[in-house]
């Protein structure tokens, strides 16, 4: 009786490649899946930061009553007022100076300052500096 | 050989990618509860001392979570820095914290006391 053999060759070429798509195929399910578990994923919820609004409601009553707050304002010195602030307040800041009618007069932002999680201190008034009145409206943001 | 290489990197790669990514997704689901434990940590020591700056200068923090009703186990870090102006100048008068600081994502909060001889302090807690 004559056996047949067959060549070892194609079954091999063939298991080879059934073997890269079976790969190729695992890999998108994989791949598939996981991005199906991120996009169902709740997105993170807003942190809260009650704390920091009478934090910052609070440092500028203390430097205002230490006379520390005034000077830089009317100066408009940024640098000063960033040398205090980089020590008092916990994290990044901004403050806003406006006119008593709400007109944004000059601002000044730390690097670290996060808009998106920052909480504003009341608006704190001046009325002048070196008595002359001039009265302004001072915002501290404070971010975590 | 080389098929199963890939698929092994591959396979690693999306299994140490989504277990990265939900315990980052679990980590910012329970920031606001951290915060909170932070929150209430802060309060508690603000009350403990008021405005008294004795209290304050007698004051040691403790790490203790049981101290402020946490679960053991709860990493609790403080810092408090106590500041005064002299002619304009902002500087520190005292500074205390506990040992060992808190790795990682962590609760904060933090307050600002003014205390009553005109000084003030600020702290700082990390709840982890």
């Amino acid at each position: 009786m004559k056996v047949r053999r067959l060549s070892p060759t194609p079954t091999k070429d063939r298991r080879g490649i059934s073997m890269v798509y079976d790969a190729v195929f695992a890999c998108i399910i994989l791949f598939v899946g996981m991005a199906l578990a991120a996009s169902s994923l709740p997105p993170a919820p807003p942190r809260s930061a009650p704390d920091l609004q009478g934090y910052a409601t609070s440092l500028l009553v203390w430097m205002d009553s230490k006379g520390i707050l005034a000077p830089y304002v009317y100066t408009q010195d940024s640098a000063g007022l960033a040398s205090v602030l980089d020590e008092l307040a916990p994290a990044g800041y901004c403050v806003k100076v406006y006119s008593p009618n709400w007109v944004l007069l000059w601002t000044y932002t730390s690097p670290s300052f996060d808009a998106g999680n920052a909480a504003a201190s009341q608006p704190y008034p001046l009325s002048g500096y070196r008595g002359v009145p001039d009265p302004k409206i001072v915002v501290l943001l404070l971010s975590k | 050989m080389l098929v199963m290489s890939a698929f092994t990197i591959a396979l690693s790669i999306v299994y140490f990618g989504g277990a990265g990514l939900y315990a980052s997704s679990i980590n910012a689901q329970l920031m606001p509860a951290s915060d909170s434990a932070a929150s209430i940590v802060a309060s508690t020591i603000a009350i403990q001392n008021g405005n008294s700056s004795q209290a304050w200068s007698s004051w040691v923090p403790s790490a203790d979570p049981s101290a402020y009703g946490l679960l053991q186990g709860t990493g609790v870090y403080i810092n408090a820095t106590c500041f005064t102006v002299n002619n304009g100048q902002v500087t520190v008068l005292w500074s205390r914290a506990t040992p060992t600081s808190v790795t990682g994502a962590a609760g904060r909060a933090d307050r600002f006391i003014v205390l009553d001889d005109g000084t003030a302090v600020r702290l700082e807690v990390l709840v982890r």
